[in-house]
């Protein structure tokens, strides 16, 4: 066997045979950049804490449907919590007791009194407001590839699309969002253009 | 609280909840093996290379279940319910072991119950498609029955194997070890997986830690106070070359504590 275990693949194949232990290092491995992509689509932290949970308990009882990407399974994880961001309050039914009942830490301090943070807030929110401006399909593009640094190969693999398709459609998807942006005075664009990477990744 | 962080109490009581959900699907932790699905065509053949190192008694790790075919796999095509007939099981058999193809998409039952449910994405695929499944052999069963809608077409690979649970380690220190089962009992020494992916064992007493409730009421309180993970060492199975840490779940997070232990060595 090697150290085929160490892998992720491994991690995810012994996961499949119910070792809990193997998920665990899994979600240690993945959890903050699910989080992080959740809050960027979402703009609000409890939401994005629970669109991350939601993502990982997707995870798990899609298991038989996840598609491994060179190597991970981030991808697929990326794309579900696109998909669970987009229609936020439906996807997270299915699991709302089990969310509501994990403990959190109680926020005490007045979100209004930071200005600093507020600020932040409007920002992100932008962000999340110009990103429901694209479809699913473009959407899914545009996180694996504009912000999580995917190459177009990956994500048109994990998307099951011909990279040419997933080209195309990520230029128009990058114009309709800056456009989303720039019609908000408000707001500095924080998509500036991203060397995209394509081809395989070894 | 730091906005782009995850709230730990949050995080850890998620973390706990996953990974008492995938432990479900373990066989150790069924006796009725429901069924086991494995995702991508690289992993089910991964998977079916674990099945034949298995059978020939490699990486078995004690204590767990060693599955040996007894005889050769009938694959057959079927549409709607149907019986598949394997003919006399031989000397020794305990389970039926079956691979299940859909080529339709449906609703496919086991003869136990248990169930596979295919989509049209999954009927197209030779990866998505197949679901694993063993079960216990009945007194005088020769045959299994999948029913199905009418229309519904599926293949089944079927044969007759042999389980057997491996008896438990002991090292020099005369501490048992290896995967804990209804036979067997907790070992000393139970298997798990470091956080940096090596295979080893941690003590039972150091993952099941703490003080055992003394009422009801106690226990309540010990399984609704939140107590976070903790790191504990994972050893090779000599129980004193550590090869890395395990992070036992905390209280409070799905898990209760343990209701027994076994008594120290010596």
């Amino acid at each position: 066997m090697g150290n085929k275990g160490d892998s992720e693949e491994g991690l995810w194949h012994r996961s499949l045979l119910g070792q809990g232990d193997a998920f665990g290092a899994l979600y240690d491995r993945h959890r903050d950049r699910v989080f992080r992509h959740a809050y960027r689509l979402c703009g609000n932290h409890h939401d994005a804490e629970d669109i991350m949970a939601a993502s990982f308990l997707e995870l798990w009882r899609r298991r038989r449907k996840v598609r491994v990407v060179e190597g991970s399974i981030l991808p697929w994880l990326l794309v579900t919590t696109t998909n669970m961001a987009r229609n936020c309050t439906r996807s997270t039914l299915r699991y709302q007791r089990l969310l509501s009942a994990l403990p959190r830490t109680e926020d005490l301090s007045d979100p209004t009194a930071d200005s600093y943070r507020s600020y932040q807030d409007t920002l992100d929110q932008d962000l999340a407001r110009a990103l429901t401006t694209l479809a699913a399909e473009d959407l899914h593009l545009v996180a694996l590839v504009v912000f999580e640094e995917y190459t177009i190969a990956a994500a048109a693999a994990v998307l099951g699309l011909s990279p040419a398709a997933a080209k195309s459609r990520i230029h128009r998807a990058r114009q309709r969002v800056r456009a989303a942006l720039d019609g908000d005075a408000s707001t500095n664009p924080p998509t500036a253009p991203t060397p995209v990477l394509e081809g395989e990744r070894t | 609280m730091n906005q782009f962080h995850v709230d730990d109490l949050f995080s850890d009581a998620l973390r706990a909840e996953l990974v008492s959900q995938v432990k479900k699907e373990s066989p150790a932790a069924k006796r009725t093996r429901t069924r086991l699905w494995l995702g991508t065509g690289a992993l089910a053949g991964a998977g079916l290379l674990g099945v034949g190192a298995a059978a020939a008694g490699l990486f078995v790790i004690p204590g767990g279940e060693k599955v040996t075919p007894l005889a050769s796999p009938v694959t057959t095509t079927y549409t709607g319910t149907a019986t598949v007939e394997l003919g006399a099981p031989p000397e020794g058999t305990t389970g039926i072991q079956m691979e299940l193809r859909c080529l339709t998409p449906g609703w496919f039952e086991f003869p136990d119950g248990a169930a596979a449910s295919c989509s049209e994405e999954d009927a197209a695929s030779d990866r998505l498609g197949w679901s694993g499944y063993t079960i216990s052999l009945v007194p005088g069963q020769d045959s299994v029955t999948i029913k199905t809608d009418p229309e519904a077409r599926w293949q089944l690979t079927a044969e007759y194997v042999k389980q057997e649970r491996t008896p438990l380690g002991v090292n020099a220190k005369g501490e048992t070890y290896g995967v804990e089962s209804q036979e067997s009992g907790t070992p000393d020494l139970i298997a798990v997986m470091a956080t940096n992916g090596q295979s080893g064992y941690a003590y039972a007493s150091d993952l099941h830690g703490g003080p055992m409730p003394s009422s009801p009421e106690d226990a309540v309180k010990n399984f609704s106070t939140p107590r976070p993970p903790r790191e504990i060492p994972v050893f090779e199975s000599d129980g004193e070359t550590e090869i890395g840490v395990f992070m036992a779940a905390g209280s409070g997070g799905g898990i209760p504590s343990y209701p027994t232990r076994s008594a120290p060595p010596g």
